[in-house]
């Protein structure tokens, strides 16, 4: 069998298992529900109960899975199912460090900066960590920022945690901006006298500053969308505003 | 309505539009934008309407028509340029395009290539509009007659025909996608008895899982990742020189320019195929009819012409069940359903009643969307090769921020960007399994109608299934389902091999395999 298809198969397999497990638990969970007895004052009966679509889901999941776990089977023997089919380390190592990169940096954003931080500043540091990270100098920048963005994502997150938000919102803005101003200096070091990365730094820059901005005047004011969370800039610009037009 | 109403509801439409210099900017933005997004490798046109969707929340639904319809035009047209000039699809409709158009740019035509497809993607566009107004009405009228029994098996029909043929491995993966979804969508308090199902305890699940940031995360999260994972680096764009398409080559291809609308209107209509598939079968029969197919993928101006068209009229095709039955007929209209229940828009049978007059207005829309895909393709598309320069590392960041954004702005509820970025990741591992994430989505968007409609029509029958075998238009769905499923059967395929033995004494070439291939 041609050594996509295995692999494919292999993943089949351990899918098929999870996939099961899901619906175990989804056909459990559904059982609890309501079935012929009485919800909410209304005597039910089957074909009327909050189970029946998730039932007839589960069941149908569970035996899909199954069948799955056959083909797998089927196509790779016993022993082939446990057993991963051999890759190029180097290639497979260098394309998951970067999949576990992207993972992290987007996580970062979502759960720990957006929540917590202005999202102009948020914006901001996401980029500037990932352009730089993945155009201006992956070689060495790859894993280091991946880890700053991720570290400032925590610590923003904690800052938040311990009540640091509304009247106190100065304060992770300017952690994330110390961030910033670790990262641009941090990434410029490694630059080294290459002239082709100088001129790549300097779109991460003029990206990272501008876009998160535009981004967040055309939500905020244009579109009038309260951002998740407005800080130092955005606070700021909308004072700015209100000065303005006043 | 009769025809001379007809005529004037499509006037007055077309008329209010050009008369608003708003609109017609908004148009001409948003075909350009369209354009750019289905022209950079790594987005999409599903992504492209759903990060929009966010920006017309606030907007007239008329305003959010224009700007919608002319951004899904311009991005499924706007694949043909990465395909002409750097070999790499722009978007997955355009990958048939790529086998002749960079050939073509090689010999210095690839101005020539991008006029022609700019004018077959209009055409097609155009075949796809009538369509939709030929069509839409009739079915509007006979699913007037439907009840809980028919969109039950209707919104089935979709989840398994859309898994079934857009499945690049096996089978079952499709149809586990759909029923992935389904158990998406179930998450939420029922809408018959209010029961909250599957939310342990997070009040943000109650209200169901929303649509708008599922989407953006099954479509948005797996493309950043699967772009940047495999270090695409894009290589220069080759020279265009002339642009504006000779008359008389067009007339050379008006054949192939109609064969190709009718197939990409046919495989539009089909719940959750899309253009990609339309290109590929276009460009396909297009060669198995050519005098010349040896010069096919060698620079064949016909190959060009035949997926350029149908995947333009696909379009068409995926509005009619979109409008008249709420499924959708491709990965974007799935997105533009979103968008349309967002602006308190129901699609299916009770539009006509609901919103009469609604069908003439998509199409007047639509039709000056292809317009201005036209004009911009002309026109603007020496500036369009600029952007393909722009490296990906650089603009899928900002797609991730667009997505952030996007998911966030609907609900201004930060879990659904949780919720987009735990769907993105997951739609990533699937799509690397050769999971199809068109059959899930369509899962999360017609699971409540499959859930309603089921339990609806069970009790209108007291819970007996018998009503299902005497309606004629469910016994043929059912029959059409259990075809469909059956003949991907290996037992199925063993008996058509033993048929074809016994019929013309020969050795089957396919469906001799054994055990579960469900391939």
């Amino acid at each position: 069998m041609h050594h996509d298809k295995q692999q494919l198969r292999w993943a089949d397999f351990r899918t098929g298992l999870i996939l099961i497990v899901i619906a175990v638990g989804m056909i459990g969970e559904a059982l609890t529900y309501p079935m012929s007895d009485s919800y909410g004052g209304v005597q039910n009966v089957w074909y009327v109960s909050p189970a029946l679509f998730p039932l007839i889901i589960g069941i149908c999941l569970l035996l899909l899975s199954g069948v799955l776990l056959t083909i797998a089977v089927r196509a790779n023997g016993w022993p082939g199912v446990w057993k991963r089919p051999e890759v190029d380390p180097v290639k497979k190592r260098e394309r998951d460090r970067r999949l576990w990169a992207i993972v992290i940096l987007i996580v970062a954003l979502v759960f720990g900066l957006v929540p917590s931080v202005d999202f102009a500043i948020a914006g901001c540091l996401f980029l500037m960590a990932f352009i730089t990270a993945f155009y201006v100098n992956p070689e060495r920048l790859l894993v280091a920022n991946t880890g700053l963005l991720a570290a400032s994502g925590v610590t923003m997150r904690l800052m938040s945690f311990a009540g640091l938000q509304h009247d106190w919102q100065w304060i992770p803005d300017t952690g994330a901006i110390l961030f910033v101003l670790f990262l641009t200096y941090w990434s410029w070091r490694s630059l080294g006298s290459d002239p082709k990365a100088k001129v790549r730094f300097r779109i991460a820059m003029a990206v990272a500053l501008i876009v998160p901005m535009a981004l967040g005047l055309i939500f905020k004011f244009g579109l009038l969308v309260p951002l998740p969370t407005e800080g130092l800039v955005i606070r700021n610009l909308e004072d700015l505003r209100y000065a303005l037009l006043r | 309505m009769d025809v001379i109403q007809n005529f004037s509801v499509f006037f007055g439409a077309l008329g209010d539009i050009l008369m608003q210099p708003k609109s017609i900017l908004i148009l001409m933005f948003s075909s350009v934008l369209g354009i750019l997004f289905g022209a950079l490798p790594g987005l999409t046109a599903t992504l492209g309407v759903a990060l929009l969707t966010t920006l017309t929340y606030g907007m007239p639904l008329s305003t959010a028509l224009i700007a919608l319809l002319g951004i899904y035009v311009g991005a499924i047209y706007g694949g043909s340029y990465a395909s002409i000039l750097i070999n790499i699809p722009g978007t997955a409709a355009a990958a048939a395009t790529s086998l002749d158009g960079y050939p073509l740019a090689c010999k210095g035509e690839g101005g020539r290539a991008l006029g022609l497809t700019t004018t077959a993607s209009f055409l097609g566009t155009t075949v796809g509009i009538i369509a939709l107004v030929l069509f839409a009405p009739l079915i509007l009228e006979l699913a007037l007659q439907f009840t809980s029994y028919e969109f039950f098996l209707l919104a089935l029909f979709g989840i398994l025909i859309s898994g079934t043929l857009t499945s690049s491995d096996l089978v079952i993966k499709g149809w586990i996608a759909g029923f992935i979804g389904l158990a998406l969508s179930t998450i939420g308090h029922d809408r018959l008895q209010f029961f909250p199902r599957f939310t342990f305890g997070f009040h943000e699940l109650e209200s169901g899982i929303e649509v708008v940031p599922v989407l953006i995360g099954a479509f948005g999260i797996p493309q950043i990742i699967r772009v940047l994972r495999e270090k695409l680096t894009l290589t220069k764009p080759k020279k265009l020189k002339r642009i504006l398409p000779e008359f008389r080559t067009i007339v050379r291809n008006l054949k192939h320019i109609v064969r190709s609308s009718m197939i990409g209107v046919g495989i539009g209509s089909v719940p959750g195929v899309g253009e990609d598939v339309a290109g590929w079968v276009s460009y396909g029969t297009a060669k198995n009819l050519s005098k010349k197919p040896e010069e096919f993928g060698k620079g064949s101006y016909e190959g060009v012409v035949a997926s350029e068209t149908a995947n333009n009229a696909c379009i068409g095709g995926a509005l009619i069940p979109l409008i008249t039955l709420g499924i959708p007929g491709s990965p974007p209209a799935a997105m533009l359903l979103g968008a349309l229940l967002l602006h308190g828009i129901n699609p299916g049978p009770m539009i006509g009643i609901e919103k009469p007059g609604f069908i003439l207005e998509v199409t007047a829309v639509f039709f000056l969307a292809a317009a201005a895909m036209w004009i911009n393709g002309i026109f603007l598309s020496r500036q369009v090769v600029k952007v393909l320069m722009v490296p990906t590392s650089v603009f899928l960041p900002v797609v991730g921020l667009l997505c952030v954004i996007g998911s966030y702005a609907l609900g201004l509820n930060i879990f659904n960007l949780y919720l987009m970025v735990i769907v993105g990741v997951v739609a990533y591992f699937l799509i690397e399994m050769e999971y199809p994430i068109s059959p899930l989505v369509i899962g999360v968007i017609l699971g409540p109608m499959a859930d309603e409609n089921l339990r609806r029509a069970l009790m209108v029958s007291q819970g007996s299934f018998e009503p299902f075998f005497q309606r004629p238009v469910c016994i043929a769905l059912m029959i059409i389902i259990v075809l469909m499923m059956s003949t991907r059967l290996p037992i199925y395929r063993r008996w058509k091999a033993r048929l074809w033995q016994r019929l013309l004494g020969q050795h089957p070439q396919a469906g001799g395999k054994s055990g579960f291939d469900f391939e």
